[in-house]
């Protein structure tokens, strides 16, 4: 080997092997947190189905949670240019898609968790994607460069300085009230077609416009852009593509042992640089953020559409097969011996080999038209210098509905009232380029004095709220705002390039008489347990106590009243009030009243408390003769409502089993549970198959278990239904392991808790089929029990066929 | 039966044997890339992450050598002016190698080669000169386990220098505002400073 091939096996191992270890991109907890704030912030702002506190609080936590385990950032890479992630592992582009490989939190992911209506797990994935959008405005993780990260152990590998110094300087408490800033500046939520689009986007933008580490000297990979323009001092600028400014790039300074100048991102406490990078990628990743929670709410919707069809359509065959199975037994039992053999035949042709022929023949034609190996699968294993996005980002403008130039107008001249319409600061066209009518050389004057610490405003600087103003206007009712009335007064400003940076200036304002204050006081009402509603869309509970909280921006409101089903109470200063409430729907609102008298009331909110929505309704405690592990446990929903069963538990007083449900249950429709799989009630599909585990022992015990449905709402826990303690028949109350009877409920209406609402089920009924799938003999099998109030199951009798 | 029919009965022969087992390796061959097709997805997924496990343990495995490189550091000073004093005084003595051992572990090797070059055309005044001035005439800055030392100057002539990773140069007019900084961190297991290259 000669010496140039060792230097390059040496290089080769440094850079790809010793030095880049695992990159967080920016910090989980701090910057990865503050931009989802700011994203949800934004999104709310200008779109609906507005984000609640408690799905903000998931979204982020999501955010937070890409990052674990270690080997996840593996997947953060996208290189726009040369379609490829990092390493030869997938892009993050390909990660969020669940492409290639397997991504327990992808945008499918999402939306199938909310189409079926489990929206903790579809507002944590969905923080899981915007995590991925997020690191596309991380020029490491668009250029390929491993950055060589804090390293698996924090020790010794150099940090992407960028990364680092949005660690240090943006969190959630710095970037709070960001997105006001974007508002005032008439940026809009990004809209695209696909989730891809968005990825593509914003990575290009990173890309193009900005370098990271060890991507200014080229010894990754050579980039054509951005481009160099001018050098002033030790700074090197370039121009931004979008809005056509002078901004620095990166600076230069001389090494220490060789005199050459070496180009990097920082120079002592000089972070200006970096500053200026972070104000340019956050106001493209926050809108763009934001448009993919929009396009997600879109996409959800539909697949919720969709997974209620299937659903629906699902429940028809069912009911259809199980009806012609009961036919199917009632012609058995009336038939002779001959009879008898060709049903058996017709069975196991319709229920196995039918099914395995068609599959079979299925691959085959799908073998035939699309070959073995879909090679586009493959083609991600290969290295390639060709392939060049085309996509031309100053092309894609951002398109502002009639509906966001009202607000956003509203916003800005409630900022400041001198400040005319907000043009299409985001559109970054060539049409931007034109209409930018400042100078260029005084940008980079403000850049300059801005990492000095001087606060010099930029021309059409607007002052933004970071935090709210001490002293209102008298009378305003509606929060705080810049406009009329008072004398000088400091106010928070926040300056536009160096966005942690805020400054303390003094703003001139005209005194004049203020207006006589005929504005209602705002106020909002918020039912704690309706967060925990038990019906998507609606507030109805299992619960008669309930808090009641509500809350004013105004200032110069006096005093509240509540109102349940249209009576009012006693006015109060209070803001909050537990009540109980009787079973059936109840109205409830709040007034607002302020010094001047003016009343304001909330919207009005409907809550339903319903006593015992769901019970148990049926327990094979002793199994299955072939197997007495083959429990199952039946819920049966008395409401008029679907139920969504998130939160809801059903739950052994003794620890074991508990088990969380997930879900839906259709009113007046059964679930059924059964344990480790689908054959411990043959031939109906469980709507949960759990192992019957939890703290305490495995199982539903035959010596007898109390067992409750427990709804969590936060840190409450509200037990729905029960049944009787073990004490009250010393053991299970009914049910037996003689003819594996089971405990069922006689009376769905009365309490689940006394004997007398339940007896044992063990009526028989004779059917036949196999005792598995994968078993050849077929069976007579004697049923008990009314899983999904079908007869079925119980000790099955083997006739040899 | 004579020569040539034996032969064309043995043709025959060679030839339905031929036809057979392409017969039997297609047959086998179809059957494979079914399997293949059915479990390739799978068989990729698992490659990637086998190859990803293999990624962190060697990410790892290095963190771990160069901690173990870290503890066992006795080159540097308690401040970060005594290990700049112990860098020049090594560059004073022509002892590139002993030089190099005052920056952090993981950098010494490419250090090391610098220097080594700078030493062979006659060139340690630069190195000495240049943390001399920034020691004694530069502004510190320290924020938890890193200190900065800058000294900022007026260039007093246009200078034309090579830029590191390239072949370009860079013209640096007369006047220019410049900075020559020098970054050290705290290596906390033997409690000393360490140089670092920006």
């Amino acid at each position: 080997m000669n010496h140039n091939m060792k230097v390059f096996l040496k290089s080769f191992i440094f850079i790809f092997l010793i030095i880049p270890t695992i990159s967080y991109s920016y910090e989980p907890y701090t910057t990865h947190a503050g931009l989802t704030q700011e994203i949800v912030d934004f999104y709310n702002f200008f779109s609906y189905p507005k984000i609640t506190e408690e799905e903000k609080e998931l979204i982020i936590q999501g955010s937070i949670d890409e990052d674990f385990p270690n080997d996840r950032p593996l997947n953060h890479f996208y290189d726009p240019v040369r379609n490829i992630g990092f390493n030869n592992f997938p892009t993050s582009k390909q990660w969020a898609s669940g492409e290639i490989i397997n991504n327990d939190f992808s945008w499918q992911d999402a939306l199938n968790a909310y189409a079926r209506g489990d929206e903790e797990v579809a507002f944590k994935t969905l923080g899981h994607i915007i995590h991925l959008i997020e690191d596309m405005g991380v020029p490491d993780h668009t250029r390929n460069d491993p950055h060589k990260g804090d390293g698996i152990e924090g020790v010794f590998t150099n940090e992407s300085p960028y990364e680092k110094w949005a660690n240090d300087n943006k969190g959630r408490q710095t970037l709070k009230g960001l997105y006001l800033t974007f508002v005032s500046e008439g940026i809009t939520p990004k809209r695209e077609n696909s989730l891809g689009d968005y990825f593509d986007f914003l990575a290009n933008y990173s890309n193009r416009n900005f370098f990271s580490r060890d991507s200014i000297k080229g010894e990754l990979y050579k980039y054509n852009e951005p481009l160099e323009v001018e050098l002033i001092g030790d700074y090197m600028y370039g121009v931004d593509e979008y809005n056509g400014k002078k901004i620095k790039l990166y600076i230069y300074l001389e090494n220490i042992n060789t005199g050459k100048v070496e180009r990097i991102l920082m120079v002592g406490d000089d972070t200006s640089v970096l500053s200026s990078y972070f104000d340019r990628l956050s106001r493209q990743i926050v809108p763009v953020g934001a448009g993919v929670i929009e396009l997600f709410f879109k996409e959800a919707e539909e697949a919720k559409k969709k997974y209620q069809k299937e659903r629906e359509d699902f429940k028809a065959k069912e009911e259809l097969r199980q009806k012609e199975l009961l036919e199917a037994n009632q012609k058995l039992s009336e038939s002779g011996f001959w009879d008898k053999a060709k049903y058996k035949i017709q069975y196991v042709w319709e229920y196995n080999l039918r099914t395995e022929t068609f599959a079979v023949a299925k691959y085959l034609r799908e073998f035939i038209n699309e070959g073995p190996i879909n090679l586009s699968q493959q083609s991600f294993y290969v290295y390639s210098a060709i392939g060049h996005s085309t996509i031309n980002i100053a092309a894609l403008g951002v398109v502002k509905t009639e509906e966001e130039v009202k607000r956003t107008n509203e916003f800005v001249q409630k900022q400041n009232p001198t400040t005319l319409a907000v043009g299409p600061v985001f559109a970054f066209s060539n049409e931007l380029n034109t209409n930018n009518s400042q100078p260029t050389n005084e940008t980079v004057t403000n850049n300059s004095q801005l990492t000095n610490g001087q606060s010099t405003p930029e021309s059409n600087f607007i002052p933004t709220l970071l935090n709210p103003i001490q002293n209102p206007l008298p009378g305003g009712g509606g929060g705080a705002g810049f406009g009329g009335g008072m004398p000088p007064r400091e106010v928070t400003v926040s300056v536009l390039e160096e966005a942690t940076t805020t400054a303390t200036t003094t703003e001139e304002v005209t005194p004049e008489i203020p207006p006589p204050d005929v504005t209602p006081p705002d106020i909002s009402v918020l039912i704690s347990e309706c967060v925990y509603s038990l019906v998507v869309g609606s507030c109805v509970i299992a619960t008669s106590t309930i808090n009641i909280s509500w809350t004013s921006v105004a200032t110069d409101t006096a005093h509240y009243a509540l109102s349940v089903d249209n009576v009012l109470s006693a006015t109060t200063t209070e803001t909050g009030s537990p009540r109980n409430i009787s079973a059936g729907a109840h109205t409830i609102k709040v007034l607002a009243y302020d010094q001047t008298g003016n009343v304001g009331t909330s919207s009005e909110i409907t809550i339903e408390y319903i006593a015992r929505p769901l019970v148990i309704s049926e327990i094979a405690w002793a199994g299955m003769e072939t197997n007495f592990n083959n429990e199952w446990l039946e819920i049966y929903n008395r409401s008029n409502h679907t139920v969504n069963l998130n939160g809801v538990s059903i739950k052994s007083i003794d620890g074991g089993p508990d088990i969380e449900l997930s879900g839906s249950i259709g009113s007046h429709s059964y679930y059924l549970i059964e344990r480790t799989d689908d054959d411990s009630v043959p031939y109906v599909s469980a709507d949960l198959i759990v192992p019957f585990s939890g703290s305490g022992p495995n199982g539903l015990g035959n010596t007898g278990e109390q067992l409750e449905i427990i709804h969590k709402m936060g840190g409450i826990s509200v037990i729905i239904d029960m049944t009787p303690a073990v004490s009250t028949c010393s053991g299970w109350c009914f049910g037996n392991t003689s003819n594996y009877g089971t405990m069922a409920r006689s009376n769905l209406n009365g309490l689940g808790s006394v004997s007398s609402s339940w007896a044992t089920d063990d009526n028989m009924n004779e059917t036949i089929f196999n005792a598995s799938a994968l078993s050849s003999p077929l069976v007579y099998v004697v049923l008990s029990g009314t899983p999904k109030s079908v007869y079925i199951y119980v000790p099955p009798i083997i006739v040899p066929f | 039966m004579n020569d040539e029919d034996e032969k064309i009965i043995w043709d025959r022969k060679l030839f339905w044997k031929i036809i057979k087992w392409t017969g039997i390796i297609l047959v086998i061959l179809f059957l494979l890339l079914m399997e293949i097709g059915y479990y390739g997805p799978k068989f990729q997924q698992y490659l990637i992450k086998k190859s990803q496990e293999n990624y962190i343990a060697k990410v790892k495995a290095e963190d771990k050598r160069l901690e173990e490189l870290q503890k066992n550091d006795t080159y540097g000073g308690k401040t970060p002016e005594e290990t700049l004093d112990l860098y020049i005084e090594a560059l004073k003595k022509g002892d590139v190698g002993l030089a190099s051992k005052y920056y952090r572990v993981d950098q010494q090797e490419e250090v090391l080669r610098d220097l080594a070059e700078v030493k062979t055309k006659n060139n340690l005044e630069f190195p000495i000169d240049f943390a001399t001035e920034v020691k004694n005439r530069g502004n510190k800055t320290c924020v938890e386990d890193n200190c900065y030392i800058v000294y900022e100057y007026v260039n007093p002539k246009e200078e034309i220098l090579s830029i590191e990773g390239s072949q370009d140069t860079i013209t640096i007019p007369k006047g220019n505002l410049r900075k020559r900084s020098i970054n050290l961190e705290f290596n906390k297991f033997p409690n000393i400073w360490k140089i670092v290259e920006p």
